[in-house]
């Protein structure tokens, strides 16, 4: 009988490591990405751009043989396009699901209340989808933003204006924590290059008439209307404009650099021109193959939401296998000097804040329902038409 | 001050809301049923109206007669399988059942249309010039559809046999059995005659939003808001407040900005509920 012992305390070893595992993660394990998102509420559209490009991603570095050889997977929630939500559901991803790596939601609002709990935890979030520089200049160590940040918005609007000697603009946007960083970095543009801002103001989520700032609009007569808004809103302006017959001689809108926005405004909305990080035409690392397989998966071609997802998860992807590690503070430390080339451009971080300064703005004009880059010209594929034909002269 | 600019803008905007406003009316302010639902049945029907004229590239007048009739059967079923049941029961079961089938319809139009947001370009796109004034074409023929389809409930109601039923089914439906009306059809019927009127407004909000399945939670509550100010039940009402709505949100969000100018219509709707809350046309169909 004792002479068993030695083998049945032995086969009680093995179940034991068979039923509770090595504390270790072994190779088959797979490293988990947790995210929440915006599946429902204000942001759903545009977050579910920003979804699909990290879930192709996913698949792609799968196919490749997943992260330091083993499979990726996503860890998902819906923070339904509210900051609260989304700060308790890091809280969950980290002690809850205890993912190894962590991408920001879509949006600055949600990005500023998740990487709060990251720092609490001192938990990498890479933040790939907000781009208000405020979230950056709060002190966090661990918050690295892989997104362009604001001014790079705004830095095409000064030479193009420049170049048809218009000195007048009006602003009318969404109120959100982008667009207020968009405002102040369009002041200090419009400060240095004597650029009257005839008027700015905002209208809350959910606007859907814009009667009153377009009476003003045309009382006030500005060469340029800028509007950073979401694409309903900027479907929704040009189509007001053509319903009233109004037209400022430049309209420039984030919300036109979409899918959508060429969808649902048609002819209406040829010749906006619209602010740009990212375009599936650029000749930028990864960007052919990027496109490719978008379009492939999901019937249309990505735009900067997208863009924003997948470049974030590429730049993780690549600190990773550079370090070799999954820890923390080894891969933040590494992210301080780290600089690569992506789908968005160059990617570099000023350390101390972990604010993108290597991506740059583009700007495009949308013809024959194409978006087409008319700025900077390295990247040009199109002469803009400015200023916009009157809507009786469109066929 | 572009006072007439501002003052069409408004009215034309107030008719959108009297758009809305026209079958929540008929389901919430006379048979005072709180239908959460009534804002993504707008949203449903501007999606399958966008589906129609894009997808399958039938005109829009196809459109205008099938998408109501479909949303009308919907109602019809609805009503007859999930309300019927709790008709009896305390107001905050129709309360909850409203707003779980307003999840189902949102996640099942996402799950079919996508999130990404739809248009019609094209379709009443253009303006009509009135006294120097550029009118919007489709906000024009909603207006027009508005004010007609809130006179003709409004005479439905009040002059024929069955509006009297429902009248009285709403009001008194121990009376109205009594009296050899049938209640389950008339609200059946009812319910179907207000989510067709949702129906026929959301084909006509299509070419004038960007439309995707959470379009109804942006004008829900302000479809509410016009029938609180406007008086229950009362169609006149509604379009008055439906238009008073319009005009103050576009003067407000000229002199005071688009954030107060959204509030004013809120604060309007408090302070009918706190001074006045039989509504502008005093007491309206249901007291």
């Amino acid at each position: 009988m004792f002479q068993s012992l030695p083998r049945t305390l032995a086969a009680l070893g093995l179940l034991t490591a068979v039923l509770f595992g090595a504390p270790t993660a072994r190779a088959a394990d797979p490293i988990k990405i947790g995210i929440a998102l915006s599946m429902t509420g204000n942001l759903a559209d545009s977050a579910g751009h920003y979804r699909k490009a990290i879930e192709l991603w996913r698949d792609m570095i799968n196919q490749k043989g997943g992260l330091l050889g083993r499979p990726v997977e996503l860890v998902l929630y819906d923070e339904r396009s509210d900051p609260a939500t989304a700060a308790r559901l890091y809280e969950r991803l980290i002690t809850v699901d205890k993912v190894d790596l962590l991408i920001a939601p879509w949006g600055s609002a949600s990005t500023a209340t998740s990487s709060a709990v990251a720092e609490k935890h001192k938990r990498l979030l890479i933040n790939a989808g907000g781009a208000s520089e405020k979230v950056q200049e709060r002190g966090f160590r661990y918050t690295v933003q892989t997104a362009a940040p604001i001014s790079a918005y705004v830095e095409g609007i000064a030479p193009l204006m420049a170049k048809y000697k218009y000195d007048s603009m009006v602003m009318v946007s969404r109120d959100f924590n982008a667009a207020r960083d968009m405002s102040a970095a369009l002041e200090k543009i419009a400060k240095e290059k004597n650029i009257k801002i005839l008027n700015s103001e905002y209208f809350p989520a959910g606007s859907t008439d814009f009667s009153s700032n377009i009476a003003k609009g045309r009382q006030l007569g500005p060469d340029v209307w800028v509007s950073l808004a979401y694409p309903n809103e900027a479907i929704e302006l040009v189509r007001q404009f053509r319903a009233t017959n109004y037209l400022p001689k430049v309209f420039i809108s984030n919300g036109v650099s979409q899918e959508d926005f060429l969808k649902a405004a048609g002819k209406d909305g040829e010749y906006a021109i619209g602010m740009s990080l990212y375009e599936p035409v650029m000749k930028t690392k990864g960007n052919a193959e990027f496109a490719k397989a978008f379009v492939a998966k999901y019937g249309y071609e990505p735009g900067y939401f997208a863009g924003f997802g997948y470049a974030g998860a590429t730049v993780l992807a690549e600190v990773v296998t550079k370090t070799g590690s999954l820890d923390q503070d080894k891969l933040r430390a590494e992210l301080d000097t780290y600089e690569t080339d992506t789908v968005l451009g160059h990617h570099k971080i000023e350390p101390k804040t972990g604010l993108q300064v290597g991506v740059k703005g583009l700007l495009i004009q949308v013809r024959n329902g194409k978006r087409e880059i008319i700025w900077p010209t390295e990247f040009k594929t199109i002469d803009e038409v400015l200023p916009l034909p009157a809507w009786e002269q469109r066929s | 001050m572009p006072v007439w600019e501002l003052l069409v803008g408004g009215i034309l905007l107030g008719g959108l809301y009297a758009l809305m406003a026209c079958g929540l009316n008929l389901i919430f302010g006379v048979m005072g049923v709180i239908n959460f639902a009534h804002g993504d049945f707008l949203a449903v029907a501007a999606l399958i109206t966008v589906s129609l004229v894009v997808g399958l590239g039938l005109p829009f007048i196809v459109a205008v007669v099938v998408v109501p009739l479909l949303l009308a059967a919907f109602g019809y079923v609805f009503q007859a399988v999930i309300l019927r049941r709790i008709a009896n029961g305390p107001v905050i079961m129709s309360v909850l059942a409203t707003f779980a089938v307003s999840t189902i319809i949102v996640n099942g139009a996402i799950l079919v249309w996508g999130g990404s947001y739809r248009g019609l370009p094209g379709v009443l796109g253009g303006s009509v010039e009135l006294f120097g004034l550029h009118l919007s074409e489709s906000r024009l023929v909603a207006f027009v559809v508005a004010m007609t389809g809130s006179l003709g409930v409004w005479w439905f109601l009040r002059r024929t046999r069955f509006g009297r039923a429902i009248r009285s089914v709403a009001q008194a439906p121990e009376l109205a059995t009594i009296s050899g009306i049938s209640i389950d059809r008339v609200r059946n019927v009812t319910f179907a005659l207000g989510a067709g009127m949702a129906g026929l407004g959301g084909v006509l909000m299509a070419p004038t939003f960007a439309a995707d399945p959470q379009l109804g939670s942006r004008f829900l509550i302000k479809a509410f808001a016009v029938i609180i100010v406007g008086g229950m039940g009362s169609y006149p009402g509604a379009m008055a407040g439906a238009l008073l709505l319009g005009v103050l949100e576009v003067f407000g969000s000229y002199w005071f900005g688009p954030t107060i100018g959204s509030a004013l219509l809120f604060l309007v709707m408090l302070a009918t509920l706190l001074v006045r809350p039989q509504g502008l046309f005093g007491i309206g169909l249901r007291t």
